[in-house]
């Protein structure tokens, strides 16, 4: 009688174990879906801003780093998706504050262009008086 | 115990490969981040993602990172480095930006003064063209009333000039009249000289009870007056010969009026014309100490006083060469 409920205990304690992992992988998974739906919302977002002309062989890596990562999911290497993840963020901050750059540069330059025709425009005037 | 001996060897080579390369990794960050917060042109910007890089770079340096993060570690921080670098590029942009938009700011307000400026000059330009216009047009306006005023002047000196020679022929006709008349005026002088001269050639004398008597009619006076006419005196000859005949005899001079006027007026005048007959016979040569000029007035007439022609005779001068 007691070895049946032994026996008993043990299924029921491993079926729990087995429940708890089934539990956590789910769960892990489901983080590890939502870090790549993260970045690819990001990298899309790029797209549509254009940050691909300010750092096209940045986002060329980040593609790249995105299939690997992808695979390391579905391969469940969880240290290799974490880490590329981490690079990927990374990575796009980096994109984002060179297209900033880009976008502040290009207007440093045109205002650069308007102020030498504005003075080009007041020496003329300043001729005429 | 060889195959224990050979993997000793390969251990310890790949432990100081992969402290090599640690080294060569912290090197390559630790240059990367003093070019980053050595450079000039960025220095005071970019501070707080400068103070994350460096924090990053220390952590890997002073080995607070573990061994197996180390390579993930060393990743972040080089992003971290690049992030910084462009963060201060960013905010360096940023004061650019700032400094060219006051720069242009500046700039308009300096255009738009000038752009005044020259407006203003223009319509000072403007107005002083529409005053140099008027003034022009003004100008014209005076000329062209100048010229209509010449025009005017013209035609009436046209008119002028023709009522000039109209006057001119009148004044020529006029002055050939004159001329006529003066020469008629100078025959009737010379008749009346002529006459005079002759009435004085004619002058007769006669016996009287006082003496030898010439009488000089009124003709030799200027009418009215006791001067004697100029023609008479210059033909008084005659006279002075009849005194000279007699030398040394007094001479009475009797001045004769006509009824006409007041007493003492003819008294007056009778003596004023002996007088004068009197001077006119010094004047001569006759000596004074003979001659006695008396103005006897009306009181003897020769003739009846009622008609002009005895009028004509009462006035007279009569030379006496007394006894």
């Amino acid at each position: 009688m007691k070895l049946y409920y032994m026996f008993k205990l043990k299924v029921v304690l491993t079926f729990f174990a087995l429940s708890l992992l089934s539990i956590t992988d789910i769960d892990a998974k489901a983080k590890e879906i939502d870090q790549i739906v993260f970045v690819q919302g990001k990298i899309n977002k790029a797209y549509q801003l254009g940050y691909v002309d300010a750092a096209p062989l940045e986002m060329d890596f980040i593609e790249k780093k995105v299939i690997e990562a992808r695979t390391a999911r579905d391969n469940r290497k969880k240290k290799i998706f974490n880490k590329l993840i981490e690079e990927i963020k990374v990575d796009l901050k980096i994109v984002e504050k060179r297209f900033e750059v880009n976008q502040l540069n290009k207007s440093l330059l045109e205002l650069q262009n308007k102020n030498l025709d504005s003075k080009m425009m007041l020496d003329e005037l300043r001729r005429q008086l | 115990m060889r195959i224990f001996i050979i993997i000793a060897i390969l251990s310890f080579s790949s432990i100081c490969d992969a402290r090599k390369s640690k080294e060569l990794d912290y090197a390559s960050l630790e240059l990367d981040y003093n070019n980053l917060i050595n450079n000039q042109k960025f220095k005071p910007f970019g501070k707080s993602e400068k103070q994350v890089a460096k924090k990053s770079v220390e952590a890997l340096i002073n080995g607070k990172v573990k061994r197996k993060n180390r390579e993930q570690a060393v990743y972040v921080a080089r992003h971290n480095i690049a992030y910084a670098r462009l963060s201060a590029e960013c905010e360096w942009i940023e004061s650019e930006l700032k400094r060219e938009m006051e720069i242009a700011h500046n700039l308009e307000v300096n255009i738009s003064k000038s752009e005044a400026d020259i407006a203003r000059h223009d319509a000072e330009v403007a107005r002083m063209m529409l005053i140099a216009q008027q003034e022009e047009s003004q100008r014209a306006k005076a000329r062209a009333n100048q010229a209509e005023l010449i025009a005017q002047n013209s035609i009436e000196a046209a008119a002028l000039s023709k009522k000039e020679t109209e006057a001119a022929k009148r004044y020529a006709r006029a002055q050939a009249e004159e001329a006529d008349l003066a020469k008629q005026e100078a025959d009737l002088a010379n008749e009346e000289i002529e006459s005079l001269r002759r009435k004085l050639n004619s002058i007769a004398t006669e016996q009287t009870d006082k003496g030898l008597m010439m009488t000089l009619g009124d003709f030799v006076f200027d009418s009215g007056k006791s001067t004697i006419k100029k023609e008479a005196v210059d033909n008084f000859s005659k006279v002075v010969e009849f005194i000279n005949t007699n030398p040394n005899k007094k001479v009475r001079i009797e001045g004769h009026t006509d009824s006409s006027g007041s007493n003492q007026l003819n008294l007056k005048l009778s003596q004023s014309r002996a007088d004068a007959v009197k001077a006119l016979l010094i004047k001569n040569g006759i000596e004074t100490e003979l001659l006695n000029a008396v103005g006897m007035g009306e009181e003897l007439p020769i003739a009846v006083n009622t008609t002009v022609a005895g009028k004509a005779k009462n006035r007279r001068v009569e030379i006496i060469i007394l006894n």
